[in-house]
């Protein structure tokens, strides 16, 4: 026994060779380490590079190789323009949320040289770092209208102001009534009527048409990525402008008013059938999915929220916020028959902030005695705030608010005496409406009018998505046979005193800098004002920025 | 009383998390023993040492299991007569060269995919180059324990002159003699023994219930070990905090020693392991994390113990410094020239 042990314990072929190894990696290692840092930091990863980035986009972030000094990166990064933001960190990965919302129709280039890691900074060293230059692009400033005169007349037009064009995208046969763009800007949704078929203005059918515009939305870091073989999957060409396709067809049910919800995945249709008049009622299409009727109470007016689940719709008296369902569950929307919530007070939805938090809302005051005759307009928020911004002795035609949430814009009108008129009979104590447009600073309250409109029946309002601009679109001027005047388009940019970059922007891009905070801090306060309105030299109906 | 609370939670969660995949091991272990034949076995592994190396390397697409289960089946293929290459490269390779381990990966580090592909390329390294050292020793007996030299029948003949002398029946135990020279063990477990012996295989019957009787001897067996393995590392962890390992440094070098450290001590299983190290991910060095990937699974505290019921301290020492030096190079040539 003690033999075999000092045989076994005799030296092998393989303890001669780990040991060898051993000793020649432990000198390899030295060596490796004495040697140096060499490497090169850089950027990674920047998740707007070479993207087209909307309102909707807040925030980017730039992913280093290895940890980097935070104050190096900080002090040397730039944006050109200038684009004020707040940096935080989570440890390679810088995120830059936008304080503003951005521009649209611009190229920004971001470039970042002379910034340390960490380890370099500690050590004191000098910086190796990869100088990072990169662009971004926001999306063209750019709107719809239907068109009024000549070759547009009825049909959905295009019209881009970043490059002075105007694409007619509906085929000549197609009355548009309504419409909505999509998310990202690339199709359209609308509802037309077919004029080269009888008593076509009943049949309005619902389709999409492409806008020939091509969106590179940045990749959602949030949202789950699609899978690896969809990744390299050669991406889909964009259409050209102008392929219609049919959504709904009016066969059995007359199609009404539509919404699109803000994820672009769900139509919601009042429909009624052709036969029985009292089927009447919301439908939901989703993507790829048969339309379902929504099993709730008839209602009225409609609107998706922004989440993209739920309906607020008019029923009654009140409005019904009403769970729209997912997908799941073998294709069927199963609504329930009770709403989620009942806004008894409110007649109408006029507007949901893009984050859902707020709801612009008008009471009619039936109530209230005193206020008889009234409308006033609430803000409604998700806590259960529900505060009066404005009553008026007219109507209260329509709320959009701005992107940051902080002014909603009014299109409101007050009665006043009407101008006396030879060419109609008047009584003594007739009434006008005076239509408005008006400004309300959500934080204080203040309501501020902008302009006083022309005194006519049909006036429609779109807030650009980056809130720099807002068209308003009314009827012509009466002439003298009584002929109502083709429809005019406004443009009008909307400046806000203290806020540098905007006043940059008016000033034909002078170059001014300032401090994100100051910039922010202004921001909230500061009551906008309207420069310069200018008339398109085309008239449509409905102009609509697109988002 | 915190840190007594402590170690015996950390304890209860390798415990728990190891057991499984032990159970798994040791099935595939007797699956292995009884479904599969060794002549077969023998003949679809290459003769050539590097190839073998590898192909036990990726031995793991067939048998996903973790480093507490890939033991077992890196004992079956000694036992059974696989070259060392082969059952070293398995050993060291297996854990992470798996679709589980892989997958895994893939879901923790995707936006950094690089660190998928590089964790199994520096595993297939460091486990070929390390199979490919230990196929230097053409006999690997005298590195492995005894009582597994004596489930491996006899030595080669090679060896034989000096062993004739020390008859195997000078050790303990019930030994049944076939032919001279030939001697066989009794009170090893049946279905080894039956292994051994039986030249017609028995019906299917018979063959599951073995294969459950010898399951639930491994188990015993390793189980064993399990729980003391994973009490020293909760021991350890307790002795010793993560922050002081983290506190070793996030500097290029110092990094890839902490998170190698960490590794070893956490003994965190490697179909896990990449989410652990996803926490680590926005600090710490690629380079780093990489180590931590790669080196965890190979060798950690708590599979010491197991090792060490398939070899001898020496072997496991050997194995443990080589893994963690090449580990350490690769992750070192990354860190300093690459990222």
């Amino acid at each position: 026994m003690a033999r075999r042990r000092s045989r076994r314990s005799r030296s092998q072929p393989l303890d001669r060779l780990a040991i060898m190894i051993i000793a020649g990696l432990s000198l390899a290692l030295g060596l490796l380490i004495l040697s140096g840092d060499h490497a090169t930091a850089r950027v990674r990863d920047f998740t707007w590079q070479d993207r087209q980035v909307g309102a909707e986009d807040q925030a980017f972030l730039l992913t280093f190789s290895r940890p980097m000094d935070v104050a190096s990166v900080e002090k040397n990064l730039t944006l050109d323009p200038p684009l004020p933001g707040k940096v935080s960190w989570a440890g390679r990965r810088m995120a830059y949320t936008l304080t503003q919302p951005l521009p649209y129709g611009e190229t920004f280039s971001v470039r970042l040289r002379g910034a340390r890691d960490r380890y370099a900074a500690t050590a004191n060293s000098s910086s190796r770092f990869k100088p990072f230059q990169s662009q971004f692009e926001t999306r063209p400033r750019a709107f719809l209208y239907i068109g009024a005169e000549g070759d547009e007349a009825n049909r959905l037009v295009l019209a881009d102001l970043s490059r002075q064009e105007r694409t007619i995208l509906t085929p000549t046969n197609l009355s548009v009534m309504d419409f909505k763009p999509y998310p990202l800007g690339d199709k359209v949704l609308f509802s037309a009527s077919d004029t080269s078929q009888a008593g076509s203005l009943l049949n309005q059918q619902i389709y999409t048409v492409t806008t020939g515009l091509t969106p590179r939305p940045p990749i959602d870091f949030a949202a789950q990525r699609p899978p690896l073989w969809q990744q390299l999957w050669p991406q889909k060409k964009t259409a050209p402008s102008g392929e219609t396709t049919l959504v709904l067809d009016n066969s059995t049910y007359q199609n009404l008013k539509f919404d699109l919800s803000a994820d672009g995945q769900i139509i919601v249709v009042q429909r009624v059938n052709q036969q029985n008049p009292a089927d009447f009622g919301p439908w939901v299409v989703r993507q790829g999915l048969p339309p379902q009727p929504l099993e709730t109470e008839p209602g009225g007016d409609f609107l998706i929220a922004p989440d993209s689940q739920s309906l607020l719709l008019l029923q009654g008296q009140g409005t019904a916020i009403i769970d729209l369902g997912s997908e799941k569950g073998s294709g069927k929307v199963r609504g329930p028959s009770q709403p989620l919530d009942f806004l008894p007070n409110y007649g109408r939805v006029l507007d949901l902030a893009a984050d859902g938090s707020a709801a612009a809302m008008v009471n009619f005051n039936q109530d209230d005695p005193e206020k008889r005759f009234t409308e006033s307009l609430f803000l409604v928020t998700n806590q259960g705030r529900e505060e009066e911004l404005l009553q008026v002795s007219g109507a209260i035609v329509d709320a959009q608010f701005d992107p940051t949430r902080q002014i909603l814009y009014v299109l409101a009108s007050e009665l006043v005496q009407a101008p006396p008129d030879s060419d109609t009979l008047q009584s003594e104590d007739a009434y006008a409406e005076q239509p408005l447009l008006l400004a309300i600073t959500l934080a204080d309250s203040k309501v501020s009018p902008l302009l006083r409109l022309p005194q006519q029946q049909r006036i429609h309002m779109s807030v650009a998505p980056d809130g720099r601009s807002l068209l308003i679109d009314l009827d012509g001027q009466t002439t003298a046979e009584g002929k109502t005047g083709a429809p005019i388009i406004w443009n009008l940019p909307l400046v806000r005193p203290a806020v540098s970059l905007d006043a940059a922007e008016s000033a034909e891009g002078a170059d001014t800098t300032s401090s994100a905070a100051a910039t922010e801090a202004s921001a909230a306060s500061s009551m906008p004002t309207v420069t310069d309105p200018e008339e398109f030299p085309f008239s449509g109906l409905q102009a609509t920025w697109l988002p | 009383m915190t840190q007594l609370n402590n170690g015996i939670t950390l304890f209860f969660s390798l415990l728990v998390e190891a057991m499984p995949f032990l159970l798994l091991g040791v099935m595939f272990s007797s699956v292995l023993l009884l479904f599969v034949d060794e002549q077969k076995l023998l003949a679809v592994i290459p003769k050539n040492v590097v190839l073998a190396a590898l192909a036990g390397s990726l031995i793991g697409f067939l048998f996903p299991v973790c480093e507490c289960g890939n033991i077992p089946v890196a004992r079956r293929l000694l036992t059974k007569g696989a070259p060392t290459a082969v059952a070293i490269g398995f050993l060291l390779a297996a854990p992470t060269v798996n679709p589980v381990v892989f997958w895994a990966t893939w879901i923790a580090f995707r936006d950094q995919p690089e660190i998928v592909f590089l964790r199994v390329g520096f595993t297939l390294i460091v486990a070929v180059t390390i199979a490919l050292i230990f196929s230097a020793q053409a006999d690997v007996r005298p590195f492995l324990q005894e009582n597994l030299t004596r489930m491996m029948g006899p030595e080669p003949v090679a060896a034989a002159p000096a062993e004739a002398e020390i008859s195997p029946l000078l050790r303990s135990g019930t030994f049944l003699m076939q032919s001279p020279g030939q001697v066989l063990q009794l009170d090893a477990p049946p279905a080894q023994v039956l292994a051994q012996v039986a030249v017609a295989t028995p019906p299917m019957v018979t063959r599951l219930r073995m294969m459950v009787d010898n399951m639930v001897l491994e188990l015993r067996e390793l189980g064993a070990v399990l729980v003391i393995g994973s009490a020293i590392a909760a021991f350890v962890q307790v002795a010793v905090p993560r922050e002081v390992i983290l506190g070793l440094g996030q500097g290029p070098v110092t990094s890839i020693v902490a998170m190698m450290a960490l590794a070893w001590v956490v003994s965190i299983c490697s179909t896990v392991d990449s989410f652990f190290a996803l926490s680590f991910a926005s600090t710490f060095t690629s380079g780093s994390l990489l180590a931590f990937l790669v080196f965890g699974p190979m060798i950690d505290l708590k599979n010491i113990s197991l090792l060490l019921t398939v070899f001898k301290g020496r072997a496991i020492l050997y194995l443990f410094v080589l893994a963690a030096q090449l580990v350490f190079l690769l992750a070192l040539v990354m860190n300093l020239y690459t990222s």
